[in-house]
Parts: structure tokens; C-alpha cells; sequence
């Protein structure tokens, strides 16, 4: 059983052909600047990478050139289409309607249609890799697999905004989350690790990336996530401001006389760890200049760090404690002096973070003391993988 | 509060804190200008918003004994944020040894002030339930074992006002 995973951005595709057998990855890549000249086509199979440059105007296009690296290139992953059984897709935006993963038709299209409004530049090019799929492979089951359908066990009480409640019914505006694959799958396997039944944990996951949130597991469910409306609310990211003051959206946009979306876009684009220290939105360049003396990169890791570890500080209330916390993604897995960072803020709840464990990156780990109360682990993420597993779970119900 | 007293927990009619973007999607569902989006989030957002009965506590609390859902949810969603709030100083601080509550709301409205102790348990908060029914006094309202001293403290920002001008004057 070989199902393949797509991913479609606004203008990108990432791509991943999983062999469900062994959960090998047979060969993965991305294509970047889609619908503009000098497209790159990045292709890896057998540990070689491949790069391509060549005009691509359309997911469509995109799709069959995935599809032509992947069976008919010099470095053939599979002999011929129909070994592939499945394609599972990344939705970034389910609403209120997609608790699950749910086998692609007319009526789940229609539903991800209506979701558009959540995420505009998502949802419509997750949409057009579908349409494309139905068109080069008929007779493949299409599989969307949602951001947002793990948060969909969150109480109304925190998922309902301090706003006018007509908003709520009228136009949908309330927490909904994201990263939910991510969550689902480190919240069931901290408990697989830790040879616990999940429904006797109360997990706090960290999956800080270039995007990132905060979840609260109890129970097993998520009971509260720290994006919001769309990715952009919660803890500060990579160039993303996280929840604000939200006076500090309309002070804004009337000092620049900026509209919504050159707003949207600044706040997206613009914020978070990029927009206090100038340099870039990766933590390790910011990393990298704090010994150098300056100060806004100094500053910009502090607040990233103590928003954070105010947000676990929330979750414990949420949950009425906490038993283990977990890192995930890039910074997560890769980011000692951030996990330093944040967890010397939590002294207080019994968090205890042992420094010589702490040096470890990229692997399932603990990273707490043998006497912590909390215990922290990483457990690194892997969501092509998790998006390929609840395909082919789905499919062979 | 952040920049402006609009930040932060929700109040009688204001929001708090939000994701950024519900801001500007408001603006474009309902086609609102920054002064009417500010004038909404100011005025009928908190738990006036929603709860649609009235931005007074006592409303609010009297329509939720009736049975009013929408009037419960928002007494729900401000004890659930102003306990995150107050758990995310005690990360700012490493520790809290005493809450104090005042104004309108902390000094008066007692059931309130149960349901934000209540979600504080986990950090050794205990409240007397007898004590925390005494309104608008100042007074001691945890009970002799809780890990964290709770105050009602009534303010009197007018006498503070008076205090410091008599002070810069003299």
C-alpha cells in the first residue's frame, strides 16, 4: 500500500510518496513559484536530491510533474501509477463541519469551499490539487486530512471569542486552531512512550515552527489550542504576531492608512520574532547575533520565550495541571536555547529541565530531571507521515 | 491592558486580547472602518457581546440563574480567561503569594470570584466559600490552608489622586 501526500500552497506544492508497508518514504520534493517563471523542482529519492528549473503555471502542471519524477524519470520511486492507492491531502481549513479526515467528494468539495474564508490563499490551492488529482488519477481515492479537525472537541466556553455573538453565528468568527495533525499524533505517542493511557495525561504539546501553537490534551482531546480564527493568533512565530491588543490592529492601520489586508499581510509577514529584531524570521540568525551585542535580537528571543511559557502557564489552568510538556518542530526538536529559555520561567509549576539532556536535538527524548513533577520530552513531528497513516486508515475502514 | 485599556482579560463590553486577524475578517465581513471595528470591540464586545444581555455583572449573572445559556457561556468565557491571566503572572513572577480583588466586579460580584479561584486549584488556591459571599469590605476571603492568600481590597483611585497631587504640591 503506497499512498502519496500533497500538500498545495498559495504558490508551492510539497509532495511525499510513503510506503505504508515499512512507513519508508519512497521519495519526496516540493515545487516552488508556481504560476510564475523559472519554477523549482526539487525531487529526492535514495538519499540524491534533484533540481529542475522550468516553467509551471498551474497545480495541474505541477501534479504532472510530480507524477512524471516519480514513474517515468531516470530515478523511478515506482513502476506505474496504480501502485499508488491512495493520495491523502493537507486542508489547512476544515470550519466547524470536519471533526475527522474524511474521503474526498462532491459534498466534502463543496465543504472545504465554504472554509475558504478562513484561509483564502489555503484552502482554494488545496482545492485545485484535488481537482487535479481527480483528473490524473480517477481512480484514486483523494483523502483530506484537516488542520483544524483535532480542535474540534474544544469546549465552547474556550473556543468562543469576548465579541459580539451574532459574529459567531453570522460569519463564523472563533477559535478553530491549527497544527492539529501535529498535536493529535505527539499527544498519542508521549503517551505510547510513557506507557500511559492517554485519558490519564494532561499534556501540553509545543509545536513551535516557523508557524506555531500551543495545545492543552486532557482526556486525549484537545481542550484548547492557542491559534485562533486563522494561524495567525496565539504565541508570537517566526514573522507572525500572535494575539494582540487588538486596538493595536486599528492604531496601526489608521497611523500607516493601511487596509485589512496590507494589515493582515504586515502581521503575517512582518511580525513575530522578525518584526522585533529586524534580521529574519529563523531563530537561528537571530540566535547567531545575540552574541554579537545586539539588542533587538536579544529582546525578540526574550519575548518569544516568556509568551510562550506564559501560554503553558495557561494551559496548566486550563487543564487543572499538567503532567508532561512536549516540544516539536524545527525549534522545538532543534532549539536547546529555547527550550532553556522557556522552561526557566516554570520553575514554579515543578518543571525542571536537566541541561545536559537539554543539549540533544532532532530526536525522542526527555529532557527533564529525574525528580521533575512535569516531565518534558521532544518528540519530533513528522506530518507527512501522520497525513499518509489517518489516509490509509480512512480508506481501509 | 496593552496599548490601549482595550487589551488584556474581557471586560463588561470590551474584548481583551484576540487573534489579530479576527479584527481585520470583521472588517471585511461586515465592511467596517477602524472606527467602527474599534467602537464594537469597545463597546459591544466583552461579555455584553456575548451574552447580548447587558455589560452589568449583575445583569448578566441574574439572567444566567434564570437559565440563560448565552448569559452563562460569557460568565464561563471571562472566569476562564481572567484565571489564564492571572496563571500567566505567575509565570512572570516564578510564584504568587496573594491575589487581591477590586473594582465593580472583584469587590461585588462574588460568584464570579468563585469561578476564577475554582479554576486555580491545581496552584493551591483555596477559597472560604462563607468569607467570599461578604461584598464591597476589605477582607481575607482563602481559607487558612490555601497555598495563595486572596484579598477583596475595595480601591479608591480618588483618594490616590488627591493623595499624590497634595504630595507634588507641597
Amino acid at each position: 500500500m503506497k499512498v502519496l501526500v500533497v500538500n498545495c500552497g498559495s504558490s508551492s506544492l510539497k509532495y511525499c510518496l510513503i510506503d505504508m508497508e515499512n512507513e519508508k518514504v519512497l521519495a519526496k520534493g516540493n515545487i516552488e513559484r508556481i504560476g510564475q517563471y523559472n519554477s523549482i523542482i526539487t525531487h529526492k529519492i535514495n538519499g540524491e536530491k534533484y533540481k529542475k528549473e522550468r516553467n509551471v503555471y498551474s497545480h495541474e502542471e505541477a501534479l504532472k510533474i510530480v507524477m512524471e519524477e516519480l514513474v517515468n524519470s531516470d530515478y523511478p520511486a515506482i513502476k506505474s501509477f496504480n501502485e499508488i492507492e491512495a493520495v491523502g491531502h493537507r486542508v489547512v481549513h476544515g470550519g466547524e463541519r470536519f471533526k475527522q479526515a474524511t474521503i474526498i467528494d462532491e459534498d466534502v468539495i463543496k465543504g472545504i469551499e465554504d472554509a475558504i474564508r478562513y484561509a483564502p490563499l489555503h484552502n482554494p490551492a488545496h482545492l485545485q490539487g484535488i481537482r487535479a488529482i481527480q483528473k490524473i488519477l480517477p481512480d484514486v481515492p483523494n483523502v483530506a486530512v484537516f488542520d483544524t479537525a483535532f480542535h474540534q472537541t474544544i469546549p465552547k466556553e474556550h473556543y468562543i471569542y469576548p465579541i459580539p455573538y451574532e459574529y459567531y453565528e453570522k460569519y463564523g468568527v472563533r477559535k478553530y486552531g491549527a497544527h492539529g495533525t501535529s498535536h493529535k499524533y505527539v499527544s498519542h505517542r508521549i503517551a505510547e512512550i510513557l506507557n500511559k493511557d492517554i485519558k490519564d495525561l494532561k499534556i501540553i504539546s509545543c509545536h513551535l515552527g516557523q508557524g506555531a501553537s500551543i495545545c492543552a490534551i486532557q482526556n486525549g482531546i484537545s481542550v484548547d489550542t492557542s491559534m485562533g480564527l486563522t494561524p495567525l493568533g496565539g504565541i508570537p512565530m517566526g514573522s507572525r504576531s500572535g494575539d494582540l491588543d487588538p486596538s493595536v490592529v486599528t492604531y496601526i492601520m489608521e497611523q500607516e492608512n493601511l487596509t485589512p489586508r496590507e494589515m493582515d499581510r504586515i502581521l503575517n509577514k512582518k511580525s513575530g520574532l522578525h518584526g522585533i529584531s529586524g534580521i529574519s524570521n529563523d531563530n537561528r540568525d537571530i540566535l547567531r547575533e545575540i552574541p554579537n551585542g545586539n539588542e533587538r535580537a536579544d529582546l525578540a528571543m526574550k519575548v518569544y520565550c516568556y509568551l510562550i511559557a506564559q501560554y503553558i502557564g495557561k494551559y496548566a489552568v486550563t487543564m487543572n495541571g499538567v503532567d508532561v510538556i512536549t516540544f516539536t518542530g524545527g525549534v522545538g526538536e532543534k532549539g536547546p536555547d529555547e527550550r532553556k529559555m522557556i522552561c526557566s520561567y516554570l520553575n514554579f509549576m515543578g518543571v525542571e529541565l536537566d541541561e545536559e539532556k537539554n543539549k540533544v536535538t532532532n530526536m525522542e527524548y526527555e529532557l527533564s530531571k529525574d525528580d521533575s513533577r512535569v516531565k518534558l520530552w521532544i518528540v519530533p513531528t513528522e506530518e507527512e507521515l501522520i497525513i499518509a497513516k489517518e489516509t490509509n486508515e480512512i480508506i481501509n475502514k | 491592558m496593552g496599548l490601549t485599556p482595550l487589551g488584556g482579560i474581557p471586560m463588561c463590553a470590551r474584548s481583551g486580547d484576540l487573534d489579530p486577524s479576527v479584527v481585520t475578517y470583521i472588517m471585511n465581513q461586515a465592511n467596517l472602518n477602524t472606527e467602527e471595528v474599534e467602537k464594537l470591540l469597545n463597546k459591544q464586545s466583552g461579555v455584553f457581546g456575548i451574552s447580548g444581555v447587558s455589560a452589568d455583572f449583575r445583569d448578566i449573572e441574574g439572567a444566567s440563574a434564570e437559565g440563560n445559556e448565552r448569559a452563562s457561556l460569557a460568565l464561563d468565557v471571562y472566569a476562564y480567561r481572567v484565571a489564564q491571566f492571572i496563571a500567566s503572572y505567575a509565570v512572570t513572577l516564578q510564584g504568587i503569594d496573594v491575589i487581591t480583588f477590586t473594582a465593580g466586579v472583584g469587590e461585588n460580584q462574588f460568584h464570579s470570584r468563585k469561578k476564577i479561584c475554582d479554576n486555580l486549584k491545581f496552584m493551591g488556591l483555596e477559597i472560604d466559600e462563607e468569607k467570599n459571599k461578604i461584598r464591597g469590605e476589605e477582607i481575607l476571603i482563602s481559607s487558612p490552608n490555601s497555598k495563595i492568600k486572596v484579598y477583596v481590597i475595595p480601591t479608591d483611585e480618588e483618594m490616590m489622586i488627591a493623595k499624590d497631587t497634595l504630595e507634588l504640591i507641597k
